[in-house]
């Protein structure tokens, strides 16, 4: 099927074969489904504990999108809409083993003074600080991936963007006093595999990237402790960087003196040593290095694909943009295609790892079908590009994202 | 007390008692698999690890697609599958969620 008419496609609607299936099943509520605008793409919205109905798109363990529209909400994605991603079955961990009681976060390995410490006394003895940061899976929007690679099959909703709360990784570090030959520091979780021969989500961190001070061990998002599904009660935050290096139900931090080579750091979550880490479509990497920070994106939020709009009629249009950390320099807006740009107007910034709002005068000449697209460029003068660029792993999309709309 | 009135309150009390637990109970998996040939061998040897929508959601995958996913299973991951299943495990996937190949 054409892309256009899984565009139009796209739109909420009761599952009647699941409602049928279920209907007679007591205590079942049917889920609604989302359509995604690719192939294979109609997923159910399911409410899982602590979240409003989100795009599940694999039960165990779960992993759940957040729908587009939530990001018109406002810069901060609430906690209740938030993606989740798991890697492991064993997930998330049970609340038994993340009560206060029995929490520890443990800082062992090439240290003199190995910590083992309370979520309570974590934020006695350090310093509480704040950021404002986006989250995203290194797959966000491979389902959109022409031609289409295996993986999970996300639209553009498994990101978020938080105001993050927690201590300095830097400083709990330091109280551990880190030895000479400390190399690079592992993060591991909570969240187990069902087997022994799968690999642990374990995920390494350069020693000096560790000691940056943006690097935070979280407990709370927009002002609430760090729901469930989110990592409670604790999660590394690397700000301007990947999801896969946010360790939820973190109560492992090892330092090394060697460099770790674990299955989650290779093969896994690797791209193209290239700038742009892409690819030929369908040909392989020589060489690949870890994937780390984003990459620009900006999305159109208060328009969704296949609206109507009217002839004449002013509007305000409103989106996001945000990068790995440099900052939005500038968002323009084309109503053509691509043709003439127009540049936005930023919102007010909350530091330059959080998403930023753009808004820009549009008035709507038709009738017909106009492709709305909105650009990011960032403080290092790093843009979006027209055309898709393609890795095999389906990492890092940032094309301009089209909204095709309806103006009658 | 009327022992209408202790039934009443044993059943506030277990609703009271039952509540927080179910706040924390994830939703059922809902994915079944197509009917074919090969598939109470997928679903006894994929489903141990995985939910099933990690095969559904995919995309058209070609045969080549479904090996090399099952062969990174057993391999990456230790998924017991034995050599002689890997076969028919694919023969499945593709026929029922996969891309046939093109007809010369």
């Amino acid at each position: 099927m054409r892309e256009r008419d899984l565009n139009r496609r796209r739109f909420i609607r009761v599952a009647a074969g699941v409602a049928g299936g279920m209907a007679a099943v007591p205590g079942l509520i049917a889920n609604e489904t989302y359509e995604m605008p690719f192939e294979n793409g109609s997923r159910e919205l399911v409410r899982y504990p602590e979240k409003r109905p989100l795009i599940r798109l694999t039960s165990r363990p779960p992993q759940l999108e957040t729908p587009m529209a939530a990001f018109n909400e406002g810069i901060l994605t609430p906690n209740d809409a938030f993606f989740v991603r798991y890697h492991l079955a064993g997930s998330p961990p049970s609340r038994d083993v993340l009560t206060p009681d029995v929490f520890r976060l443990n800082v062992a390995g090439a240290v003199r003074k190995p910590i083992e410490i309370s979520i309570a006394d974590l934020l006695r003895r350090f310093e509480v600080t704040e950021v404002v940061a986006v989250n995203q899976c290194s797959g966000n929007g491979r389902g959109l991936f022409t031609p289409r690679v295996g993986g999970g099959q996300m639209g553009n909703g498994a990101m978020g963007c938080a105001r993050w709360k927690g201590v300095r990784l830097v400083d709990v570090l330091k109280a551990a006093e880190l030895e000479p030959a400390a190399k690079q520091v592992l993060f591991d979780g909570l969240d187990k595999p069902v087997t022994a021969t799968i690999p642990d989500f374990v995920k390494s961190i350069e020693l000096d990237q560790a000691l940056d001070p943006d690097l935070l061990l979280a407990t709370e998002m927009n002002g609430q402790p760090l729901p469930w599904l989110n990592g409670f009660p604790l999660r590394l935050v690397v700000p301007g960087h990947y999801g896969t290096y946010w360790i939820k139900h973190l109560h492992q931090i090892t330092v090394v003196d060697s460099s770790y080579k674990g299955y989650w750091m290779d093969p896994a979550y690797r791209i193209p040593d290239d700038p742009c880490a892409h690819v030929e479509p369908g040909s392989k990497p020589r060489r690949t290095v870890p994937i780390s920070r984003f990459n620009v994106r900006s999305f159109i939020t208060s328009l969704a694909e296949g609206v109507q709009v009217r002839s004449g009629e002013k509007q305000r249009v409103r989106g996001i943009a945000f990068d790995g950390g440099s900052g939005i320099r500038e968002v323009t807006f084309s109503d053509d295609g691509g043709k003439t740009w127009h540049g936005a107007e930023l919102g007010r910034s909350e530091g330059r790892f959080g998403f930023r709002e753009w808004t820009v005068d549009w008035k709507p000449v038709g009738p017909g079908e106009r492709t709305l697209w909105a650009k990011a460029t960032n403080r290092l003068g790093e843009s979006q590009p027209l055309e898709a660029l393609w890795n095999p792993a389906g990492y890092m999309r940032n094309v301009v994202e089209p909204v095709k709309v309806r103006i009658v | 007390m009327n022992p209408r009135w202790l039934g009443i309150l044993a059943g506030v009390l277990i609703a009271a008692v039952d509540s927080p637990a179910d706040e924390w109970k994830l939703p059922p998996e809902t994915i079944a698999l197509k009917p074919g040939k090969g598939r109470e061998v997928v679903l006894g040897q994929c489903a141990m690890c995985h939910s099933l929508d990690y095969i559904t959601t995919q995309p058209p995958l070609p045969r080549g697609g479904w090996v090399a996913s099952i062969e990174k299973m057993r391999s990456k991951y230790g998924a017991p599958v034995p050599t002689n299943a890997v076969a028919l495990l694919a023969d499945y996937l593709t026929e029922q969620y996969g891309k046939p190949a093109a007809k010369p």
